[in-house]
């Protein structure tokens, strides 16, 4: 039983110790750099090009490719929670009690330890030690306005002996540090809900399209029901001149129950919550489409139009080759749609070469072949990239920043400043009291400094002033 | 137009520098006016190049506040470093410092200046990056930045004060330097100022992230630098631990952070945040 309890002490003090706190703290930041130097979570053979074979399976063993939920780093955070939990419990209940039981009066021995002390004697002429105690604590109650606790000791015969005057600013900060670190503690509840109970994943709906279903990222064959239907109305995208996209919107309309009620425009950085879920503009791509070309024969001087589906070839209609239209881009070089077709030559070769829908005469001009080619029309159709999240420890996570950044505020900005006074009749000479003041902050000294300078330097003038 | 002025600007951050320096060797008065004074007016006048870069990239039609590559930011953490520098001469009166600070915000600008790596041109945002989002995230983590760099120039002269305090020397170069225990202060005042910002920086990046994509984290190489860099501070908070080294080693890693992820670790990734 004995020995139960002691080990049960030891597990105590290994968890709340501070050297624990930075060791790991020190590991964490450490064993976070491989995972910012191996590449997480890609496919086997994109691995396959950086290393060996044996590599990556002892990578793969180590929990290296996914490190930040391997076994090890998670344990590392559970040990960390709970130094953290352990640490703040060990301390919280004495950092409360002086939060709460602040020590009012001044003795000489607390005097001693204090930063800031000052004493002087004041000449009674006939005032009593209430009286003056009244105009004490009158100066005192002009220099920080509010609550000075006023304690009196009587002797024996109930005469009054001391009168001590105690005031404190700013005790607040004190908890900030704990506020710091429960803070953290709620960032974890918060991410730990959002990875039980969260979702993430993504869909991509045809301009035109609805689909009332997702899917996961670690699941593309399961989807997943969203219990409404979300249709993409339609799609845009502009371009800077350099070709670099501008923006790109969806026209998102949800349906439930067969009935429409949200419509929202999204783009990257607006996103669209219903139901739980949040869909965001990510990304954008287009289908093939079909493509309609006409070809000029300048060797018979005959036109005629073609319909393909990218990726097809069709015989021209001479008969004497063929065309395949390889490759759609909706804005090639940044000039517009634009189609690579591919064409054998008489000798058998192939040639390749882009035309533009918004260019008819480029391939006449540019090329110079027996046949030149002029892109119609392209029935594109873009669909939308939307990634979809459910995440209902998200708030719990802001809720946890929030109180950290007060938490940090309150801890470093704010100083606990605190100011005593004591006076008494001086037992060396009769008709003479000795009046102490002390004071501390635990911030911003030279600041406390001046405050501490200023009202020794007013008890002082008005007090011995009248003399 | 604003990137000759930038050019100019380096060339008086050096200045500064030299003469900081040399307030080390000669220790007149004199000296630090005139290094101070060069400092304020190379302030002022990159201070003014940053709006007009701004105001210019507005009149290209691709208006968007100045700190949106590297280029820019370098130049932006270089204007914030001699901003809280400046700070403390004034509330400390510590010139001595300047020696051991104003050569980051100079690597700084003369980095964004000459290197090939860094492209000086105004660039239109990509789309992740129009956000309001970006300044509050941009402003906080680069003030943080600074912050660390202030105290990591600090903790250089701590411990060279150090030094020379155990060994009893009480001449020489060092022994006009503030005492270690002052300065240890100021390590701990610049991280004080460090510490949150840099939380609200990594806390801001969150929320965009989140909002852009509907990950509030998802441990990319910078996020992860930026957490790294975060661990280290943090233990540098708890009591008994050798402050000046932590905050050196800090910086190192906010160093890595901001340049090392691109620079180094690119190769094989690519973010979201462009
Ligand atoms: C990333 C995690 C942590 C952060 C951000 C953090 C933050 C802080 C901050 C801001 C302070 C106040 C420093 C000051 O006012 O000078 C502090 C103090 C402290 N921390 Fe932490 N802390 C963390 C983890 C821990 C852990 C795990 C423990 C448990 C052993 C711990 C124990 C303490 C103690 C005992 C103090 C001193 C309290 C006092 O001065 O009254 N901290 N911490």
């Amino acid at each position: 039983m004995k020995n139960k309890q002691s080990s049960g002490f030891s597990l105590i003090a290994f968890f709340s110790s501070l050297k624990l706190t930075i060791f790991l703290l020190i590991t964490l930041a450490t064993v976070s750099i491989i995972g910012t130097v191996i590449p997480q979570n890609e496919f086997k053979e994109q691995y396959l090009r950086y290393y060996q074979e044996s590599t990556y399976e002892l990578f793969k063993k180590l929990g290296f490719l996914d490190m930040y939920h391997s076994w090890w780093f998670t344990a590392i955070l559970v040990l960390f929670a709970l130094n953290l939990i352990v640490c703040s419990c060990k301390h919280f209940p004495r950092t409360w009690k002086y939060f709460r039981e602040p020590v009012t009066t001044l003795s000489d021995s607390f005097l001693l330890t204090l930063a800031h002390e000052w004493r002087t004697r004041i000449n009674a002429r006939g005032r009593r030690l209430a009286d003056l105690a009244g105009e004490v604590a009158n100066l005192l109650s002009t220099f920080w306005p509010g609550n000075w606790q006023r304690h009196e000791e009587v002797d024996g015969d109930g005469r009054l002996r001391e009168v001590h005057f105690f005031a404190q600013r700013g005790r607040w900060s004190r908890l900030g540090v704990y506020v710091v670190h429960s803070s953290i503690i709620v960032i974890f509840i918060g991410g730990i809900i959002g990875s039980v109970f969260g979702l993430k994943g993504y869909v991509n709906i045809l301009e035109g399209d609805k689909t009332s279903t997702i899917y996961t990222r670690n699941d593309a064959r399961t989807p997943v029901e969203l219990g409404f239907t979300i249709e993409c109305r339609s799609f845009k995208v502009e371009f800077y001149d350099n070709g670099a996209p501008k923006e790109y919107t969806s026209d998102l309309v949800i349906y439930q129950d067969g009935k429409k009620v949200l419509e929202k425009t999204i783009e990257v950085n607006h996103p669209l919550s219903y139901g739980g879920y949040t869909f965001y503009q990510s990304s954008y791509g287009t289908t093939g489409g079909r493509v309609r070309l006409l070809v000029h024969d300048t060797k018979t001087g005959k036109e005629a139009t073609l319909t393909l589906a990218i990726g097809n070839k069709v015989t021209l209609p001479d008969g004497e080759a063929w065309v395949l239209a390889a490759q759609y881009e909706p804005n090639y070089m940044n000039l517009g749609p634009a189609v690579r077709l591919v064409l054998p030559t008489a000798d058998g070769k192939m040639i390749q070469f882009w035309v533009f829908q918004k260019y008819p005469q480029f391939d006449r001009q540019n090329r110079k072949g027996r046949r030149y080619f002029v892109l119609e029309d392209v029935d594109r159709r873009y669909y939308t990239g939307l990634q979809v999240t459910r995440d209902p420890g998200v708030w719990v996570v802001w809720l946890g920043c929030t109180l950290m950044v007060g938490g940090l505020f309150v801890a470093f900005f704010i100083s606990h400043r605190r100011l005593w006074v004591r006076l008494r009749p001086d037992p060396e000479k009769e008709n003479r009291f000795q009046l102490a003041v002390g004071g501390s902050a635990n911030k911003n000294q030279p600041a406390f400094e001046k405050e501490f300078a200023h009202l020794t330097s007013l008890l002082e003038e008005k007090l011995k002033g009248k003399q | 137009m604003n990137t000759h002025i930038f050019s100019i600007v380096t060339f008086i951050y050096l200045a500064g520098m030299v003469v900081y320096i040399g307030y080390l060797a000669f220790r007149s008065k004199w000296v630090s006016r005139v290094a101070s004074l060069i400092l304020l007016g190379g302030w002022l006048l990159q201070s003014f190049a940053i709006a007009l870069r701004w105001y210019e990239s507005y009149q290209m039609g691709i208006g968007h506040a100045p700190m949106s590559n590297l280029y820019e930011s370098l130049v932006f953490f270089s204007w914030t470093i001699i901003l809280i520098y400046l700070i403390i001469e004034y509330k400390y009166h510590l010139s001595i410092l300047g020696a051991f600070v104003t050569p980051f915000a100079a690597m700084g600008m003369a980095y964004a200046s000459i290197s090939p790596q860094v492209n000086e041109k105004i660039q239109p945002l990509v789309p992740a990056l129009q956000s309001n989002w970006l300044i509050s995230h941009v402003v906080t983590c680069f003030l943080g930045y600074a912050a660390f760099a202030v105290s990591c120039g600090v903790s250089i002269t701590y411990i060279l004060k150090k030094k020379q305090e155990e060994k009893g020397k009480k001449t020489g170069l060092l022994a006009s330097f503030p005492s270690s225990d002052v300065l240890d202060d100021l390590i701990y005042k610049t991280i004080a100022v460090g510490f949150p910002l840099l939380s609200i920086g990594i806390i801001t990046g969150a929320a965009w992230a989140n909002y852009a994509w509907g990950t509030y984290w998802s441990w990319d190489p910078k996020e992860t630098w930026s957490l790294i860099t975060w661990f280290i501070y943090a233990a540098f908070l708890q009591r008994g631990v050798k402050a000046a080294m932590l905050s050196i080693f800090g910086f190192v890693a906010v160093l890595f952070t901001y340049l090392g992820v691109n620079l180094l670790l690119s190769g094989l990734h690519s973010y979201g945040a462009g």
